[in-house]
C-alpha cells in the first residue's frame, strides 16, 4: 500500500484518477466497415528521441540528477527508465529563454561543483558524493522559493523530473496494472475551430 | 430589420440569467457570444497523460497568466495571444477568460454565498468607500429564486454575514479530523459551516439558464460573435445596436437593437463600453476595479494519526468554510473588512513541500499520503479609484479591437489581512493537533482568483457611478450592464450568486420598464 500511496502523490492527477480505465476509447470492434478507426502508435514507443538542447556534459548531468532525485524502485520505474531526461531536453528546448538559461547554467554548475570537489563530472560521481552539491534541496519550503539561481534550478529540476517520470507511459502503465481505474487519465478538451 | 427586442452580449451567469428572465416575460432576445457552443460529447474526451504532446506539462509559455490551465483543459481557456492585454510589469494582473457559450460558468468553483449588509452597507460600518445603492433586503428575494435555479446545497446557520437561503439538503460527510478542527474553531469563536455549492454534474448557464430561455421560442443565440462596439443614435443618444466580428472569418456585421444588455464579464464589459465611448459622463467607467485576494494553501498540515500512508476509516475527509469573522462586532487594529477560509481534510501534500529527494522523499510521500489538511484564504479587496482599466490603443486583439490596460495593486489593508489569516489558520490547526507542514501569506496576483469585479459600478449619484440601482446606465436608458462590473464592493464571498441575483433583478426591472413603455 505504501508504494501505491507514493504513486498517487507523484501523479497528482485527481481528475484523472477518478476516471475508470475503461472510460478510454476502446479499440475497434463493431465500427462500420466504411468508417474504420485506424489504430496508430506514438513516437516514443518506436523511436529514440533526438536530444539537442543540452550539450553532452549538461545532458549527462541531467541524467545523473534524474537517477538521484527519482530513482527506480523495486516495482516502479525511475526517471531514467521513463526517459524523463530525454523528455526534459525537449521540453526545456521549447520553453521561454529564462527557463533554458536556468537549466543550462544549473547543469553547468553541477558539473563545475563536481569537478571542483572530485575532479569528475557530475555524471560520474555517486549519489553520496552528490549530497553536498544538492544541499539546497534540503532547505525548508517557501512560497516564493529561493533567490539563488542554482537552488531555483534544483527545485525546478526536482519537480520536472518527478512529473515527467510520473506522467510517462512506462510509469502510468505500471500504476494502472496495480490500481483499479489506473492513473494518468483526464478529460481532454479538443481545440475549437 | 429588427425582430428582437433586446440584444444581450454574453451568455454566462449574467447574460444567461438576463435571457432567461426576459424571454419568460415574452420579450424577444438576440444573444451574441464571442465563443462557440460546446458539444460535450464531441469537444472533450478521456486521454492518457502520456498521449499528450507535452506529457501533461502543457505547451511552455502558452498561458503565462492562467495558472488554472493544464494540458488537458488548455483549449477551454481564451487564448492569450489572440486576446492580449497589458499592465505595468511591476504590477502583473492575471486575466483569466473563457470564450465559449456559457462563459466561465463552464468551469466555476460553484461556491454560492450571499452578500450581506456588511458589504452592501460597508461604508456605514467602517467609513470606507461607498455603500451600494441597494441593500440586502432588495436582493434577498432574488437570492431566494436564484439558489433553487442553481441547485445550491448548504446548511442554514443564522450567520448574519452570510445570510441563509433556499438550500438543497447538504449530504456531504465529515470526519474525525474535520470534527477536531471544528471544535478548535468553536473554542475560539470562529464560525464554521459546510460548503454552499451549486450541485449537479454540470452547473452552468448552458444547462440551467439557456435551455429555459430557448424553450420560450424568444431567444436566438449567435455564436462566435466578437462585439467590437455599441452604436448609438446621433439624434437620441440611445443605443441602437452593435458592431461585431465573426470570430472565424473576421467578417464584420452590424445588428440593430432597441435595448442592449451587456453581460460579457466584468472587464470585457468595461472594455466594450470604453471602446464604444459611451456611458462615461462620470469619468468613473473603468475605475474601482477589485477582486478577492487568495492565499492558496495558507497552511498545509499533516494529521499526525493519519501518517503511515493508510489513514484509518473515518479519520480523514470532508470540507468546510469559515465565513468572515473579523470586524463584525469588533474592530481590528491593522485592517478593515475581513476574509474567509475554505478548508479540507484529505489528499496528499505535494513533493515540493518536503526538503528531500530520492528514496527519502518517496518514503515521506508514502507516509503522508491521504493525511493532508489544508486551508485557503479568500479576502476582501478594497475598491479604490486608482485601480482601473483603460484602453491601450497600441495593442489590438486578433479581431483588431483595442485591448485593455489593467492597473491593479493590493495595498496595506490586503497585506495585513493576509498575514492575519495565516496566523489565525496556524493557530486553529495547532489547536486541532495538526502538524503545520507549510504556511505563508503571499497572495496570488490580482485577477488569479477569477473574481474580478467593479469597473462599471452602480450608485445613486450619476457623477460617481456608471449604473443606477437597476444596472441601467445613467447616461443611456436603454443600455444595461448586468455582470460583476456593477459591484460596488465584493466582500470575501464568491460572487457568482450575487451576479446572478443582480442580473435577475435588473432583467425584471427592464421587462417592467418595457411593458410600461418607458424603454
Amino acid at each position: 500500500m505504501k508504494r501505491r500511496a507514493v504513486l498517487r502523490s507523484f501523479l497528482a492527477l485527481p481528475v484523472a484518477a477518478a476516471l475508470p480505465s475503461d472510460a478510454l476509447p476502446q479499440e475497434v470492434k463493431a465500427s462500420p466497415p466504411d468508417t474504420p478507426k485506424i489504430l496508430t502508435t506514438d513516437s516514443d514507443s518506436v523511436a529514440v528521441p533526438t536530444v539537442g538542447t543540452f550539450d553532452s556534459a549538461q545532458f549527462s548531468a541531467l541524467r545523473k540528477l534524474g537517477e538521484i532525485l527519482m530513482p527506480a524502485a523495486l516495482d516502479t520505474p525511475g526517471a531514467l527508465e521513463t526517459g524523463a531526461p530525454e523528455f526534459l531536453d525537449f521540453l526545456i528546448g521549447v520553453s521561454p529563454p529564462g527557463r533554458v538559461t536556468l537549466y543550462k547554467t544549473g547543469l553547468d554548475r553541477l558539473n563545475a561543483e563536481a569537478h571542483s570537489r572530485y575532479n569528475r563530472s557530475f555524471g560520474e560521481i555517486t549519489a553520496a558524493e552528490a549530497e553536498p552539491i544538492l544541499a539546497p534541496l534540503h532547505a525548508p519550503w517557501s512560497y516564493r522559493g529561493p533567490v539563488d539561481p542554482f537552488a531555483k534550478f534544483l527545485l525546478a529540476a526536482k519537480s520536472d523530473l518527478l512529473t515527467a517520470t510520473a506522467n510517462s507511459r512506462e510509469y502510468v502503465t505500471v500504476v494502472s496494472q496495480r490500481r483499479r481505474g489506473g492513473g494518468g487519465v483526464g478529460q481532454y478538451w479538443y481545440p475549437i475551430e | 430589420m429588427i425582430d428582437h427586442d433586446v440584444l444581450i452580449i454574453g451568455s454566462g451567469a449574467s447574460g444567461g440569467m438576463a435571457a432567461r428572465e426576459l424571454t419568460r416575460r415574452g420579450i424577444k432576445c438576440l444573444m451574441l457570444d464571442a465563443g462557440p457552443p460546446t458539444d460535450f460529447e464531441r469537444d472533450r474526451g478521456p486521454k492518457r497523460v502520456y498521449d499528450l504532446p507535452y506529457r501533461g506539462f502543457g505547451r511552455p509559455g502558452r498561458f503565462p497568466h492562467v495558472t488554472q490551465a493544464s494540458e488537458f483543459n488548455a483549449n477551454l481557456w481564451a487564448d492569450e495571444k489572440q486576446n492580449p492585454y497589458t499592465y505595468d510589469p511591476a504590477s502583473p494582473y492575471y486575466w483569466v477568460r473563457v470564450r465559449r457559450i456559457g462563459g466561465k460558468t463552464l468551469v466555476w468553483g460553484r461556491a454560492s454565498w450571499r452578500l450581506s449588509d456588511f458589504e452592501f452597507k460597508g461604508k456605514d460600518h467602517d467609513g470606507f468607500g461607498d455603500n451600494w445603492p441597494v441593500g440586502y433586503k432588495d436582493l434577498a428575494p432574488y437570492y431566494d429564486r436564484v439558489e433553487p435555479l442553481l441547485r445550491v446545497a448548504g446548511r442554514k446557520e443564522g450567520f448574519p454575514q452570510i445570510p441563509d437561503g433556499v438550500f438543497l439538503e447538504d449530504s456531504s460527510t465529515g470526519s474525525e479530523s474535520l470534527d477536531r478542527f471544528l471544535a478548535a474553531a468553536k473554542s475560539r469563536n470562529v464560525p464554521t459551516t459546510k460548503p454552499r455549492r451549486a450541485t449537479g454534474s454540470l452547473a452552468s448557464s448552458v444547462n440551467l439558464l439557456l435551455p429555459d430561455a430557448l424553450a420560450t421560442g424568444n431567444l436566438r443565440i449567435v455564436s462566435n460573435a466578437v462585439v467590437r462596439e455599441i452604436t448609438t443614435d446621433k439624434n437620441t443618444g440611445l443605443a441602437n445596436g452593435v458592431h461585431f466580428v465573426d470570430r472565424r472569418s473576421k467578417r464584420e456585421f452590424h445588428v440593430q437593437a432597441r435595448v442592449v444588455v451587456v453581460g460579457a464579464s466584468a472587464l470585457e464589459s468595461s472594455r466594450l463600453l470604453l471602446n464604444s465611448g459611451v456611458a462615461n459622463s462620470s469619468g468613473v467607467l473603468g475605475h474601482y476595479l477589485f477582486d478577492q485576494f487568495y492565499v492558496k494553501n495558507v497552511v498545509t498540515c499533516i494529521v499526525p494519526e493519519a501518517r503511515g500512508g493508510q489513514p484509518r476509516r473515518g479519520l480523514m475527509g470532508g470540507s468546510g468554510y469559515i465565513p468572515r469573522f473579523r470586524n463584525l462586532d469588533t474592530r481590528e487594529k491593522n485592517f478593515i473588512r475581513g476574509y474567509a477560509y475554505d478548508f479540507g481534510s484529505g489528499g496528499s501534500p505535494g513533493a515540493s513541500y518536503f526538503p528531500l529527494y530520492g528514496e527519502a522523499l518517496q518514503k515521506e510521500l508514502a507516509a503522508t499520503s491521504g493525511a493532508q489538511f489544508s486551508m485557503t484564504t479568500m479576502g476582501e479587496v478594497l475598491p479604490r479609484y486608482e485601480n482601473h482599466v483603460s484602453i491601450d490603443r497600441n495593442v489590438k486583439d486578433e479581431w483588431g479591437i483595442p485591448a485593455l490596460h489593467i492597473q491593479h495593486k493590493y495595498t496595506d489593508n490586503e497585506f495585513a489581512m493576509a498575514k492575519d489569516s495565516m496566523q489565525m489558520a496556524e493557530e486553529l490547526c495547532h489547536a486541532a493537533g495538526f502538524e503545520v507542514l507549510a504556511k505563508h501569506w503571499e497572495m496570488v496576483p490580482p485577477g488569479e482568483s477569477i473574481h474580478e469585479l467593479g469597473s462599471c459600478r452602480m450608485g445613486d449619484n450619476a457623477k460617481t457611478s456608471v449604473l443606477n440601482r437597476y444596472n441601467q446606465t445613467h447616461d443611456i436608458r436603454n443600455l444595461f450592464v448586468v455582470d460583476g462590473s456593477a459591484f460596488v464592493s465584493g466582500g470575501s464571498q464568491n460572487p457568482t450568486l450575487t451576479i446572478s441575483a443582480l442580473a435577475m433583478r435588473a432583467s425584471e426591472y427592464l421587462a417592467e420598464q418595457m411593458r410600461q413603455g418607458e424603454i
